[in-house]
């Protein structure tokens, strides 16, 4: 029993550990641009509100689809403060980091 | 046992390997957090020659946050007054490190029918933890932390956030915390699908507000973004003592795009001390057509779920864990209404089916208030 143990274990990690490298390793993802590449600076900063969320996400799904599920309402507060508490909701509900950066920028508008 | 401590710690640094072999090959994207502007950007005034150059973002503040409570429930021949305060602390070091702690403190004023109201207060911690955000993919947290078991314990335990008042039954079997280290995240793997996942080990403590148990588990969630829907699966594997057992949960949670309604539910086996499941509905009034001040703040909830009993619960000491003796099943609906958005007041009826101890109602009220305040500007 422990040894069958032993091996799920292994093999749930593993599986983890190859999806994640295999996440990594891949070519950038469409919506991901290297700043290095824009001349126009409007562009710059539309560049850095890109997530690797799912095409066609926004930050307004990023926050329906995840921090709805839990919390029906969801007090307005500083900007400050609300990075703290998504820093904080980042680790309870286990989002993505690109998730977490999009709620913050839907919080923060 | 040593075989799956070894296991755990040998897959653990396989994984870290991969994901810093990942961190060196992968696509380099745009810096983020602490010295670029993502949320707030402005625009620089840079040459076409020059990279982009973006406004500092502002860092986190320290807040105390959590929430104030007052509940109360009706069965017959006992009423109960429950106040309650869990402070909620967290302190963010840079976009690396956060440290968050809460305490709790729950009050159950209790008047029996003939008797004088008695009271007690039990006090805790439910966790004092340091997280530290190693990559996207990666974080490590150490400390006493709430145990990763289903998501009921991690994410729905706080009174303003639970939407019908008396936790389930099967909570009983995964609310506790552990004293150790954990490591988890998530991973977005395409558009429709993300996984996450946690990892964690115990150390036994019998130490006043640190109690917890030798063990080691984790939870593997896979959360479709698209279809709102995530299912996990959880395992423990208690190690102390004569109770060496495994405990399994799953759980899921299904937001429906077409209407504004919540089915979430666990099921979760401890096999010295019985299974059981929970399923819930939430739903959003703001699409009635009739009083819709009052209906945009409220949502109304039903929850079924049922518990059997293990036949070997009568070996295992149970201590203070709210599980019925015998087998049972209950249904509640319930009623939040928002005040404010940090304020809200909720009712709930229920019915509680039990073998030995009868049928019986359950009425709960309560009223939350949520806070949370910068400890500095």
């Amino acid at each position: 029993m422990k040894t069958r143990l032993s091996f799920i274990a292994i093999f749930l990690l593993l599986g983890i550990a190859f999806v994640v490298a295999a996440q990594t390793s891949k070519p950038a993802a469409q919506n991901i641009v290297s700043a290095n590449n824009n001349t126009n600076t409007n562009a710059n900063v539309q560049n850095t509100h890109t997530w690797h969320l799912p095409t066609g996400f926004t930050a307004d799904q990023a926050y329906k689809s995840n921090c709805t599920r839990c919390h029906a309402e969801v007090p307005k507060m500083g900007t400050r403060r609300t990075k703290t508490i998504v820093q904080h909701m980042r680790v309870r509900a286990n989002l993505t980091q690109d998730e977490a950066e999009a709620i913050l920028e839907y919080l923060n508008r | 046992m040593k075989h799956i401590l070894r296991a755990f710690l040998l897959a653990t640094a396989l994984l870290a390997t991969a994901l810093a072999n990942g961190q060196t090959q992968g696509p380099q994207y745009p810096r983020q957090e602490s010295d670029v502007a993502v949320g707030n950007a402005l625009p620089a005034t840079t040459a076409p020659t020059q990279g982009p150059q973006y406004q500092k973002q502002e860092s986190g503040v320290p807040v105390l946050t959590g929430f104030v409570g007052l509940g109360s429930e009706f069965e017959p021949g006992q009423q109960q007054v429950l106040p309650a305060i869990s402070p909620i602390l967290l302190v963010p070091i840079g976009s690396r490190i956060l440290f968050e702690s809460e305490a709790e403190f729950e009050g159950t004023y209790t008047h029996m029918t003939g008797q004088p109201w008695d009271h007690t207060w039990d006090k805790g911690i439910e966790y004092v933890q340091a997280d530290v955000f190693v990559n996207k993919y990666l974080t490590l947290v150490g400390g006493r932390f709430l145990t990763p078991f289903g998501t009921f314990n991690e994410r729905l335990h706080s009174g303003w956030i639970r939407n019908i008042q008396t936790a389930p039954f099967i909570t009983a079997l995964e609310m506790t915390d552990s004293n150790g280290g954990q490591a988890r995240g998530a991973v977005s793997i395409n558009r429709n699908l993300n996984i996450n996942y946690a990892a964690y080990f115990s150390a036994s403590s019998d130490t006043d507000w640190f109690v917890s148990d030798r063990a080691a588990g984790g939870r593997v969630g896979l959360f479709f973004p698209t279809a709102r829907f995530e299912v996990g699966g959880s395992y423990q594997r208690k190690l102390g003592g004569d109770t060496r057992r495994n405990l399994v949960g799953v759980d899921w949670t299904w937001q429906l795009k077409p209407i504004p309604l919540d089915i979430r539910g666990e099921f979760a086996r401890d096999p010295l001390i019985g299974k059981g499941y929970w399923v819930e509905g939430a739903y959003r009034m703001r699409r009635m057509p009739f009083a819709k001040a009052f209906m945009k703040k409220s949502q109304a909830g039903v929850r079924m779920e049922q518990f059997f009993v293990s036949p070997l619960m009568g070996t295992m000491d149970t201590g203070d864990m709210e599980i019925p003796s015998s087998d049972a099943k209950r249904v509640f609906a319930g009623w939040s209404y928002w005040i404010r958005p940090d304020v809200r007041a909720n009712f709930a009826y229920g019915r509680e089916f039990n073998r030995d101890e009868g049928d019986h109602n359950v009425w709960t009220v309560g009223l939350t208030y949520r806070f949370a305040f910068p400890l500095w500007r």
